[in-house]
């Protein structure tokens, strides 16, 4: 045993000797460490670079106007068939807060106008829309819900007939599709129901459908038109 | 239709608040002045580190411009140095403005140059350079890789008491031809020069207290190197800036003496090649940071039996 600790020993005693005159690594092996800083500050600078130039996603917000179809109907539908609107349109603001999917608000102004010699009917309906914005490459679908207010006017010529004006609340939901035609141009399409409850806040002529019970109006509105980036 | 007006005016400023409250476009995302860059990529090859390594002012600054080893020696006499320098004048000029020189006199004495530009249209400015050639300490080669102009080869002309002289040429051969003439005038007029050891070819420097204590040696321990000449010896064994020489055919160097007295010894002694023991600043990647670390190296140095400091 004294023979075997005296060889085991020397192999120790030989392999220290050996590791402290042993040669240090080829210098070729050994990255120096200014070579990975300069490599990490170059990568740096490109990154910072390439997001610099990179195109920024816009985000979807945007001002959009067009043409408005309206069909009536409620029990205040049935006063106003003599004042079918040729006149429609709608404009307003919708804004997303990123440029993919995401939550939606909006603004829109909507007017019914019909002049004739009958005398003038005017419908305006001022609504804040909250609701989600699906980006579905090549379009966006986005769907929601309006509240607002809605002033109707109606001025007839004819003595018989009241002239009056009301103030009503409207609320509805709506579904949209916007197209992207050109980098910062859509062409869109909206559906939207509408229910406004009306009272009167002024009238002549004699009692008007309003006062009379009739003060619901239910519209489905089909609108379509061009929008632009802001 | 009292209230028509009031009315019309409520949906208006409806509107409009409505137009307000709309959130902004919102179409750059450009960092604020000042915000840290991300974290860099790793090298190819190894995992994503997370943290960048650390940089300090402990070690020598790495320079992109290169420097050739030569000793520019030559047989010219001090005319023929005189004569080859005003042949040159329309081959160099002066390193900062890039412009032929306007005048050039030289003698056994000094070099005299002076440039002239057009300023504003009608304003002529001119500056100039002197090179006294008793005061020439060192001349080095120059080769500017990052320089983007025709003049890519230069000089720097060392003088004692006063800033160096920086001239560039079109090529290797002129700014040689250049620099063997000046040397030549020096060593005429009896100048202290200091020339680098063309069996070795690194321009070293003694350990500073945060070198050797980040190394984890003693300060004598060693010598640094600041930068390696291109085509040199040093520059073949693998030898780069920043790198720590501690010991010399198994002993240890205590200075930069010391390391080319061993170096002449082994040529006077007939030997082929050296070893040099040194320590090399390296970056490990652990845990997806770097960690820095020296590590042993040793260099094999061929001996160039012409050379050295003699």
């Amino acid at each position: 045993m004294k023979t075997k600790k005296l060889i085991i020993a020397a192999i120790i005693s030989l392999f220290m000797l050996g590791s402290a005159f042993a040669d240090g690594a080829d210098p070729k092996t050994v990255t120096p460490a200014w070579v990975t800083e300069k490599q990490l500050t170059q990568q740096a600078q490109a990154q910072e670079q390439a997001g610099a130039e990179a195109p920024k996603p816009k985000n979807f917000n945007v001002f959009f106007i067009g043409y408005d179809y309206p069909t009536l109907s409620g029990p205040l539908a049935s006063h106003l068939t003599g004042w079918n609107s040729p006149v429609n349109f709608s404009l307003g603001i919708e804004s997303s807060n990123t440029s993919g999917s995401s939550f939606l608000s909006g603004l829109e102004l909507e007017f019914f106008i019909t002049t004739n010699d009958q005398g003038m009917r005017l419908q305006m309906n001022d609504m804040v829309m909250a609701g989600y914005s699906f980006n579905i490459k090549p379009v966006r679908f986005n769907v929601g819900a309006r509240l607002g207010l809605s002033l109707l006017d109606v001025t007839d010529d004819d003595p018989a007939n009241p002239t009056y004006m009301a103030l009503g609340g409207i609320i509805g939901p709506e579904a949209s599709l916007y197209a992207e035609l050109a980098p910062d141009f859509w062409l869109w399409a909206r559906g939207r129901y509408s229910m406004a409850y009306y009272f009167t806040i002024d009238s002549s002529g004699g009692a008007n459908p309003i006062d009379s019970g009739d003060n619901t109006l239910n519209c489905v509105s089909l609108e379509a038109g061009l929008a632009f980036r802001m | 239709m009292k209230y028509a007006k009031l009315a019309l005016a409520l949906f208006v400023a409806f509107f409009v608040a409505g137009c307000a409250s709309a959130p902004p476009p919102t179409t750059s995302t450009t960092s604020p002045p000042g915000a840290a860059p991300q974290a860099s990529a790793p090298p190819q090859g190894s995992a994503p580190p997370s943290v960048a390594p650390p940089k300090n002012d402990t070690w020598p600054k790495i320079y992109t411009d290169e420097t050739y080893l030569t000793s520019f020696d030559s047989s010219w006499s001090e005319a023929e140095a005189v004569g080859a320098i005003k042949n040159l004048q329309n081959s160099f000029v002066e390193f900062n403005a890039g412009i032929p020189l306007s005048e050039l006199d030289v003698d056994s004495y000094g070099l005299r140059a002076k440039w002239q530009w057009v300023e504003n249209n009608s304003f002529i400015k001119s500056a100039s350079f002197i090179i006294p050639f008793d005061q020439v300490t060192s001349i080095l080669l120059e080769y500017y890789p990052a320089l983007n102009k025709d003049y890519k080869w230069g000089l720097i002309v060392n003088l004692s008491g006063s800033s160096a002289v920086s001239v560039r040429t079109p090529s290797r051969d002129t700014a040689e031809r250049l620099g063997k003439a000046i040397l030549v005038l020096a060593k005429a007029r009896s100048a202290k020069l200091s020339i680098p050891n063309l069996r070795f070819g690194a321009a070293l420097s003694a350990l500073s207290d945060a070198q050797a204590q980040a190394a984890g040696i003693l300060k004598t321990s060693g010598v640094i190197v600041l930068w390696v000449f291109r085509e040199s010896p040093a520059e073949k064994a693998g030898f780069s800036p920043q790198d720590i020489i501690t010991g010399v055919g198994g002993k240890p160097v205590h200075s930069t003496e010391e390391l080319f007295a061993a170096i002449d010894a082994a040529a006077d002694a007939g030997a082929k090649e050296l070893k040099i023991d040194g320590i090399r600043r390296s970056y490990r990647i652990e845990d997806k940071k770097y960690v820095e670390i020296f590590v042993p190296l040793t260099y094999t140095l061929a001996i160039d039996q012409a050379g050295g400091t003699k």
